[in-house]
């Protein structure tokens, strides 16, 4: 088992290091970052050339990499302005590289991109766990419920919701919830639900306000999800219903609960554990659309308005998390997965 | 066996929904949310000398005044924090008597309350004149790169040098003669320069704030401010809410703010339409496609409000290039497009149709009562008529041999549709097809700036209200903002008459003659709507109509 772990380890080393090569290049090829300097008038030859020097644009790229990942805090470097072998002046190095956090300053917040990050990140891993844990536990409930009842009227009337559902895009969904529960509801003199952001602008920041706040976006992010999920669980749990195992039990005189929640429910979980840990990076990720047009101040919703805004800083940092979070997470799951089915080979 | 039902758990789930539903937050406080001309994402900054948008400048005015100030609701001239002007024999030398009474506040997140600022000895700071010329001279000064300082730089001795990096800022004429009293001297006697000098641009900022917050100085932990609104938060991409500021001594022009809290929301019209129809916002802008609606509805037609903005869409033509450099060309180009059709078919947003640049409402621009008949209308024989002397001046026997002609537009709104629809009017009434080329809208202008396409959209709006600053600013032939190229002696010598005329009547005249010449003789750009602004106000809200595109949220209210 440790061999294993340690095995699957090094291997997420070369990915996380190819991750990281992809986002430079990435980043260099969409541009001279300093490019808009050139034709403004005012900006003299001489501080481009120190603009160019404290970034270092003009080492080799490879060195470019190393000191992005690593820093370059204290490297000397030297211009030398009229090309006539006499050093002008010298700039010293101030970064910290990725590798311990420095991303450089957001733009637009003139903040730390890590500090950015900070404040938007609990906003989305409050929505995207909460819409988690509705989603784990629903599709449980409905995939159990319609494996147990299958070819049944209930069965069949939740097989056709969870087709409609499934194949309706999140942005749509998420409209016609804001049409009824927030727009018709308040028309026909109803309790209605706050159409976007995260509290009242109007009220206080209380609890309630939050809860209200979080219904309608929770309930679209939560209900795409469900519909998939739940046929997956659907059919893992018919699958194990019907094996040898099930009848062996049953036959044993095991209560019919016991059966299902003991014997099939433990093993027909076992696939989602696999859907969990694909998705949970996405929590970090935060649903973009769906924090677009409920205007949720959390992550994805950040990386709409810095891709829009050329806020370049930002969006490195963020697809760089994200990366290293599916990595991550994919490599906990193969471990979590492995512990759990001894079926699975360690070397 | 019994298992609760599927159909309970969806009860209670709906259950706890109206419960949790129902507890709505009480009023304490009276609070406008509006989304008046902001717009999805953040606003790009609050600082004076950066701002560039109209979201940004909407704020500013509300928490930094200027030496001038303009009249919302009447786009006239009066005075901000000076209380009185004077100005010399020849025009040149303004004199400005600033109020004494006006402190620098900041917003106290501890206390939740405004409070005023004090210096290292514990005495209140008032705005004195040399905050207000530190203003300035951070506006012009070119590490500054104010986007807005090419526009005082006319009318102050020695900005110009200043801002180009070969003068120095002691040259500059715009000077604190004591601590109550800004002198400005102007090379030449431009009627509107004091308008000009209440721009955000030359307001006065907080040196100390700025030299300890750095370039984060706008937030809410450094920002000092003194209008009659204070900022009391800013969350990045969500909202900026501002706060009543109960020092600020309150005017003739800009009284004390009647509403206790403004919050400006960022959110593009078609999010702001459904906040506003689910009752969390008070004032926003109709989406477009949602105006045909708004009129038919019963309710919303009651809260709706076209109002007037100082701007000009236009299609400009490079001037300078074959085959637009004919002007018969061009002329047979602007007299095909039917605007009436145009605003009543595809913007439908109640667009006034443009017969000439300089908006009608803008000082000594010519109106439609005063020249019903002033420059162009859609006039097929006209058009058809240059367009036959246009072929005869290229020695081209029909249309076909023309070369193939590009309509640049940026991509974004709904330009597209106006441009087909600009597009097809020329193939029907010409027989001219152009083809369509839409661009990248963050870089559009200043793509224009660079070389401009052959025909292209544009719009211009009032940086202050007076006719120089469409006519003479932007087409005059040395203009930086001239990407058309237009050059037309007659045309320079009667802007620059006009600029220096006092009397407005003759000045309105002036500028008609020069429209003419402009949109009528020469067709150096084709006018093609007056904008308006579409909003949706609640009811007991008390809104002042604007007709700057600025709102003074100090003059409104809310009732009932």
């Amino acid at each position: 088992m440790g061999k294993y772990i340690i095995q699957r380890v090094l291997q997420a080393v070369p990915l996380v290091f190819i991750i990281t090569l992809l986002v430079f290049i990435l980043m260099k090829i969409s541009g001279d970052p300093l490019g808009y300097l050139a034709q403004d008038p005012r900006v003299t030859e001489r501080d481009r050339l120190v603009l160019r020097a404290k970034y270092g644009l003009d080492d080799p790229l490879a060195m470019q990499f190393v000191y992005w990942v690593f820093g370059d805090k204290g490297l000397e470097r030297q211009v030398d302005i009229e090309k006539d072998g006499e050093i002008d002046f010298t700039v010293v190095g101030e970064r910290n590289g990725i590798i311990r956090g420095d991303f450089g300053e957001s733009i637009r917040f003139r903040k730390p991109v890590t500090e950015v990050i900070g404040q938007f990140l609990p906003n989305t891993l409050l929505l995207g766990t909460t819409a988690f844990v509705v989603t784990i536990i629903l599709s449980l409930v409905i995939g159990v419920f319609a494996a147990l009842r299958q070819y049944t009227l209930t069965d069949n009337i939740i097989t056709a919701g969870t087709f409609i559902t499934y194949s309706m895009p999140v942005f749509l969904l998420a409209l016609i919830l804001v049409q009824i529960f927030s727009i018709q509801f308040r028309r026909w003199g109803l309790p209605s639900l706050p159409v976007s952001g995260m509290y009242d602008p109007r009220g206080d920041q209380s609890v309630d306000e939050l809860v209200r706040h979080m219904i309608l976006p929770v309930a679209s992010l939560a209900l795409i999800n469900i519909a998939g999920w739940s046929r997956y669980i659907r059919s893992t749990m018919l699958e194990v219903i019907n094996s040898d195992y099930i009848r062996t039990a049953r036959a044993k005189g095991i209560s019919e609960r016991r059966v299902i929640f003991l014997h099939a429910l433990k093993n027909a979980s076992l696939p989602l554990v696999t859907l969990i840990g694909l998705n949970l990076p996405f929590i970090l990720s935060g649903a973009v659309i769906t924090e677009t047009i409920f205007s949720w101040p959390g992550m994805g919703y950040m990386y709409i308005n810095a891709l829009d805004q050329f806020d370049a800083s930002l969006v490195v940092a963020f697809v760089l998390m994200i990366a290293v979070a599916v990595v991550v997470f994919q490599l906990l799951t193969d471990v979590v997965y492995a512990w759990l089915d001894p079926r699975i080979r360690y070397d | 066996m019994k298992r609760p039902g599927f159909t309970l758990l969806l009860v209670c789930a709906l259950m706890l929904t109206l419960v949790v539903g129902g507890v709505s937050a009480q009023e304490a406080t009276k609070t406008v949310v509006t989304g008046l001309h902001m717009v999805g994402g953040d606003i790009p900054t609050i600082d004076p000398h950066a701002a560039e948008t109209s979201a940004s400048i909407e704020i500013i005015n509300q928490i930094f005044i200027g030496l001038t100030n303009q009249d919302a609701t009447t786009a006239n001239m009066e005075m901000g924090i000076a209380e009185s002007m004077d100005v010399s024999e020849d025009g040149k030398v303004f004199t400005f008597k600033l109020r004494q009474d006006i402190p620098w506040v900041r917003y106290n997140p501890e206390t939740g309350a405004v409070e005023q600022v004090t210096d290292e000895a514990g005495n209140v700071r008032y705005v004195n004149a040399y905050d207000s010329v530190y203003g300035a001279l951070r506006g012009l000064a070119p590490e500054t790169a104010s986007p807005y300082s090419y526009v005082p730089l006319p009318y102050i001795v020695g900005a110009a040098e200043f801002n180009s990096g070969e003068g120095s800022a002691e040259d500059v004429m715009f000077k604190a003669l004591d601590d109550y009293t800004v002198q400005i001297t102007s090379p030449d006697a431009a009627s509107f320069a004091a308008s000009i000098y209440g721009l955000w641009v030359l307001r006065a900022v907080p040196q100390w704030a700025i030299e300890a917050g750095g370039d984060s100085w706008t937030e809410v932990e450094y920002i000092n401010t003194f209008g009659p609104y204070a900022l009391k938060e800013w969350a990045h991409d969500e909202s900026i809410t501002l706060i009543k500021n109960p020092f600020w001594p309150g005017t003739d022009a800009i009284p004390q703010a009647k509403i206790d809290e403004v919050v400006f929301r960022f959110l593009d019209p078609q999010q702001q339409f459904a906040e506003y129809l689910a009752g969390t916002m008070d004032a926003i802008q109709v989406p477009l496609e949602e105006i045909e609606r708004v009129k038919a509805d019963a309710t919303l037609s009651q809260e709706y409000i076209v109002g007037n903005q100082p701007c000009t869409y236009y299609i400009g033509f490079d001037n300078t290039e074959a085959p637009m450099d004919n002007a018969h060309l061009r002329l047979a180009l602007s007299y095909a497009i039917d605007r009436q059709s145009l605003v009543d078919n595809v913007t439908r947003g109640g667009q006034i149709p443009a017969q000439w640049f300089s908006r009608p409402g803008l000082a000594s621009a010519p109106t439609l009562e005063t020249h019903p008949d002033l420059g162009v209308k859609f006039n097929l024989e006209r058009a058809q008529a240059e367009l036959a002397m246009a072929l005869e001046d290229l020695g081209l026997a029909s249309v076909s041999e023309l070369p193939a002609l590009s309509l640049a537009y940026n991509d974004s709104s709904n330009h597209g549709q106006i441009m087909q629809a600009i597009q097809q009017m020329w193939t029907e009434n010409l027989g001219i097809t152009v083809t369509l080329t839409a661009m990248e809208p963050s870089t559009y202008f200043a793509s224009i700036s660079e070389d401009a396409p052959i025909i292209y959209r544009a719009g211009w709006c009032q940086d202050y209200s007076d006719a120089n600053n469409f006519l003479y600013d932007v087409l005059y032939s040395k203009s930086s903002q001239n990407d058309a190229g237009w050059n037309n002696a007659d045309y320079d010598a009667l802007v620059e008459q006009a600029r220096l005329e006092s009397d407005p009547e003759i000045r309105r005249d002036l500028y008609a003659q020069a429209e003419d010449i402009l949109v009528n003789q020469g067709g150096g750009i084709a006018p093609i709507y007056w904008y308006t602004i579409n909003f949706l106000v609640k009811p007991n809200v008390e809104y002042p109509p604007s007709v700057t595109g600025n709102e003074a949220y100090f003059e409104w209210d809310i009732t009932g």
